[in-house]
């Protein structure tokens, strides 16, 4: 009963076939009496108009006439079917079906009713006569009346077999026409319910198609709309699911990748320390040094990683606090002044005075400013310029940290802040960072209410701005104003 | 003296390379990327390419494909190295005609130098 088809079937043939069962079967009783109570009024019709014409014969004064009694009664059952009793007014009969009757008195089993009519009141009934091989016959007495005098009594007797054979003809005809209805509602229940539930059942079997892990089994897409629905939703589940193993599988091999080359030259260098540096001091000196440098950035490579992961999965704790941009920016710069003593560049920072605060983890801030100057240090030209400026817009603080390097391709622009994205696919990870910094900073700077955008030209330069709510707070808005 | 060309970008890795060849003996030419490496096998004509495959710019098998239509070139043999941990690239170096070995980062200098040796010794240089 828990099937979608079960239901359908036995909700259909109960909603739809039982009440016409009910519905027929109350129709049947009331035609039933329908056609009894007409049958009543006609005979009632029948008895009073015979009562009329017989009343005359039936008086006490009038001589007793037999024969036309006889024709009277002739004359009405040879017309109508109807089977007629009359009696006169001491109850004797003197007209009956069965001659043997006549001249008896009037007898309460053999003709019910009838005596009650002498008595002056009409009456009807359905019975079992005997006269009738006991079928069920509708008896009408009428009391006749000459001049208001009771003269006798007429009984009119009718079959109803011929309504109950209507009445069972339309039974019959109804319970066909039922039985077949309820054929084919089961029919067509069936077929809807097959029709519903063959696309789910094709849809569960794919669901547990991709619950085996098979992704690459296309969701079929097909029957009522929200099956439909249903199955669209399970497909984009399955592509997000694809996308999703593919990204991990690719940051797999892009880690792998991206720690392998620092391995091989630390591998190399404490190699050749150990062959050569007794003998060559200023190459053991100069290798040493560098095995600490290259441990360092794969360290560094593995916190990025973490943090990158954490950022992403929700599970960073940010201590935010209302903060100083140009403090932070101070930081920045102060972080990043040996890399650019040793490029040769000028760093051009233009602060807007009076700015309001932003809220922010201030270690997380500055490591998104140290990335972007980073970034923006690596790639402009010795005696080159990185500018950095901020100001206020609207609701947000801006900050712009552009370079004059070569630019970068319109191409590679809406993906610059994907992880393990380079512009130059084959640059040593040694040369241009691992491609987390600017995935972190994206993330970081999301996570911080923030946004980041770049526009790229490949004359001038590059030109990252970070975004960052201001903080709402009262005591930095009068102090603004 | 044996010529070897280095093509790798890593600038440690490189140096490093350099100084362990030179010790051994070898005239070392150091280049960083691929476009360096096609722009001077000519004149250079090495006797042996270490050749790293991720390259900015032109990469390692740009420079394979210019040894192929470069008569005075294409008998240079090719010590392949990848940071790539999968055999995709293995699968690949094994088909270039100039293939004469394949290391991955990182490797042990000494079985470096050991097949440097070997393979320019078959090449009777």
């Amino acid at each position: 009963m828990s099937s979608i088809r079960a239901r359908l079937v036995v909700g259909g043939f109960l909603a739809i076939v039982v009440p016409l069962v009910i519905f027929s079967y109350i129709s049947v009783r009331l035609l039933w009496q329908f056609y009894l109570q007409e049958l009543e009024a006609e005979l009632r019709t029948h008895a009073s108009l015979i009562a009329q014409s017989s009343a005359y014969i039936l008086a006490p004064e009038t001589p007793n006439d037999p024969k036309a009694l006889a024709a009277l009664v002739d004359r009405w059952q040879s017309t109508s079917n109807i089977r007629l009793t009359l009696c006169d007014h001491e109850g004797i009969v003197q007209a009956a079906p069965e001659s043997d009757l006549i001249g008896r008195q009037v007898d309460e089993d053999r003709q019910p009713g009838m005596m009650e009519a002498l008595r002056g009141s009409a009456n009807a009934t359905v019975w079992k006569s005997p006269n009738f091989q006991y079928e069920d016959t509708m008896y009408v007495n009428l009391p006749v009346r000459l001049d208001g005098r009771l003269v006798g009594a007429v009984r009119v007797a009718y079959t109803i077999s011929q309504i109950r054979h209507k009445v069972a003809f339309i039974q019959k005809a109804l319970t066909a026409t039922l039985a077949g209805y309820a054929v084919l509602i089961l029919l067509l229940t069936g077929l809807l319910g097959a029709a519903i539930v063959k696309p789910v059942e094709k849809l569960s079997e794919d669901a547990r198609e991709l619950a085996r892990g098979n992704l690459g089994h296309a969701v079929d897409v097909h029957g009522f709309s929200e099956v439909r629905n249903l199955a669209l939703t399970l497909d984009h589940m399955r592509l997000r699911l694809q996308s999703l193993e593919e990204l991990r599988r690719r940051r797999v091999a892009d880690v792998s990748h991206e720690i392998r080359t620092p391995l091989a030259s630390i591998r190399a260098m404490a190699e050749t320390v150990m062959v050569y540096g007794a003998h060559d001091p200023t190459i053991r000196e100069r290798f040493l040094n560098r095995i600490v440098e290259q441990t360092d950035r794969l360290a560094g490579f593995a916190s990025m990683l973490l943090d990158l992961e954490q950022i992403e999965s929700g599970r960073m704790r940010f201590e935010m606090m209302p903060l100083d941009i140009e403090d932070v920016l101070q930081t920045a710069l102060l972080t990043v002044e040996p890399q650019v003593r040793n490029k040769g560049v000028h760093v051009n920072y233009l602060p807007a005075a009076d700015l309001p605060k932003v809220l922010a983890e201030g270690e997380r801030l500055i490591q998104i400013f140290v990335n972007l100057i980073e970034n923006a240090v690596r790639h402009t030209p010795a005696e080159g310029i990185v500018r950095i400026e901020t100001r206020r817009d609207r609701e947000s603080m801006v900050v712009d940290v552009e370079d004059t390097g070569c630019g970068i391709p319109a191409e590679h622009l809406p993906h610059i802040f994907d992880r393990f994205y380079r512009v130059d696919k084959n640059r040593a990870p040694g040369t241009g960072g691992a491609g987390l910094g600017l995935c972190i900073v994206r993330e970081t700077v999301i996570a911080h209410g923030g946004q980041v955008t770049v526009k790229s030209d490949e004359r001038r330069g590059t030109c990252f701005t970070v975004r960052l709510p201001l903080t709402t707070r009262p005591s930095d808005g009068i102090r603004k104003e | 003296m044996a010529t070897v060309m280095i093509v790798e970008d890593d600038e440690t890795l490189n140096e490093v390379l350099q100084y362990n060849l030179e010790r051994a003996g070898y005239r070392v030419i150091p280049v960083f990327d691929g476009a360096e490496a096609m722009r001077r096998i000519e004149n250079e004509q090495p006797d042996l390419l270490l050749l790293d495959i991720m390259l900015p710019g032109a990469d390692g098998w740009e420079v394979c494909r210019f040894l192929a239509k470069t008569p005075s070139a294409a008998r240079i043999p090719v010590i392949f190295f990848t940071a790539k941990g999968t055999r995709e690239d293995f699968d690949i170096a094994r088909q270039v005609p100039n293939f004469a070995g394949y290391f991955t980062k990182p490797y042990a200098t000494a079985d470096v130098l050991r097949h440097v040796n070997k393979m320019l010794e078959e090449a009777g240089a």
